[in-house]
């Protein structure tokens, strides 16, 4: 008998039908145990290895087109294609409830510059955090936000980073964005008093929506 | 007697390779019920739990899929398994933030410690991230980060009381201690040279874990 080839599928009415011997029928056999073997390697330890077979060693997620149903006790993970993003992992709460978007854009990192450092970070629900420290005094007092894809300023807050305590900027109300996809790019700041220069220094934490 | 995808052979007897088939079905069922619903169970086939082998390398993504594994994360503290996640591609944006283009590096998504106990609470973000969180009323010491991160990276602080007695809210900034990446000092002038109030601070830091 010789092995089965590659592109013979896995055949769950094989072997052996009623009126068929074992014998004849070991070529299916193998061929199924075969494929049976390489399609549970994908992602698990392999069916045969000396320890722990059947623990994942990667969760690939392929993208999906539609929700996922749940029931009662269940809850399901997924990754599907976030609007104006690529495959993100989503969560849908039991019975059908609400599905949650739990990962958002692509976490990089960011060159600092004289003016500003900064990170940004994401938390579920589609939401961007943006944090860092901004140097007021050469950075024009704004706050700049990349990546740039927030739509919506939900908070702003800040706190001077210096030995010397102060009232922190307060932020204006943010123009709405005339870019072609309607990001904000920057955050503006105002000296907390009139004809003072306000802080040198400030650390901020702004959180929006993607 | 393990799963052995080779079996049965047409040179030998049937009965001859009954045990292994048997073996090979019996194992099947086995492994598969490992991290999922048992074979003839009503939710066969379903996840129950995700053991996750530590990886070495990051799974290469050449598809339209996302991928999570475990792969060993350097902390301040100490290396732990991660859960980590790689997308397919850099997102697109009409205005690339990063003319170094950054690909799609894995995002580490977890930290192997929360505290929701206080009075330094602390959880964590994607990316190694970790978020610290709590209120003081003295700041004549530092505040003292537990775990102790690699680097603070932002601190906001705010007067929890709502005036002074001069009718304004306090003044205030945080400031680093030098030689320690685990702390930071609150500065206020309180009330100034008014009488002494009482005072309580809310703050919020993130660090690198």
């Amino acid at each position: 008998m010789t092995t089965p080839p590659d592109n013979k599928p896995y055949d769950p009415n094989q072997p052996p039908r009623a009126n068929s011997s074992i014998g004849q029928a070991q070529f299916e056999f193998q061929n199924n145990f075969s494929k049976l073997f390489n399609a549970f390697k994908k992602d698990h330890v392999s069916l045969d290895a000396a320890s722990n077979a059947g623990n994942h060693t990667v969760i690939e997620l392929l993208q999906q087109t539609g929700d996922f149903q749940t029931n009662i006790d269940e809850i399901n993970i997924y990754s599907k294609k976030a609007s104006r993003q690529t495959a993100q992992l989503f969560l849908r709460q039991q019975n059908n409830a609400n599905e949650i978007q739990l990962t958002n854009y692509q976490i990089y990192s960011l060159k600092s510059t004289s003016k500003q450092i900064e990170y940004f970070t994401f938390l579920p629900g589609g939401i961007v955090v943006y944090f860092g420290t901004v140097f007021n005094r050469i950075s024009g007092n704004i706050i700049n936000l990349r990546p740039a894809i927030c739509r919506r300023i939900i908070s702003v807050v800040l706190c001077p980073n210096q030995p010397t305590p102060s009232y922190p900027s307060w932020v204006e109300v943010q123009a709405l964005p005339t870019n072609v996809d309607r990001f904000y790019e920057t955050v503006k700041l105002n000296p907390p008093e009139r004809d003072e220069p306000g802080p040198s220094v400030q650390d901020y934490i702004i959180l929006g929506n993607i | 007697m393990t799963y052995d995808p080779t079996k049965p052979v047409g040179e030998i007897s049937p009965k001859d390779q009954v045990v292994q088939v048997e073996t090979n079905f019996e194992q099947f069922a086995t492994i598969f019920n490992v991290n999922h619903t048992a074979f003839n169970d009503p939710n066969q086939g379903d996840h129950e739990t995700i053991l996750f082998e530590i990886q070495t390398d990051d799974p290469v993504i050449t598809k339209k899929l996302d991928a999570l594994y475990a792969k060993n994360a350097t902390s301040k503290i100490d290396t732990q398994p991660q859960l980590f996640l790689r997308i397919p591609v850099f997102l697109p944006t009409n205005k690339p933030s990063n003319p170094d283009s950054p690909g799609n590096p894995p995002m580490q998504l977890t930290y192997n410690e929360v505290n929701t106990a206080g009075p330094i609470y602390q959880s964590f973000l994607p990316g190694g991230y970790l978020l610290y969180f709590g209120s003081t009323n003295n700041i004549a010491v530092p505040v003292i980060l537990s775990p102790a991160p690699t680097q603070i990276l932002a601190v906001i602080v705010n007067p929890n009381n709502l005036t002074t007695s001069d009718g304004i809210p306090f003044d205030v900034s945080t400031s680093p201690v030098p030689s320690f990446t685990d702390r930071f000092m609150i500065n206020s002038t309180l009330n100034g040279s008014g009488p002494v109030v009482s005072y309580t601070f809310n703050w919020m830091a993130i660090a690198i874990a």
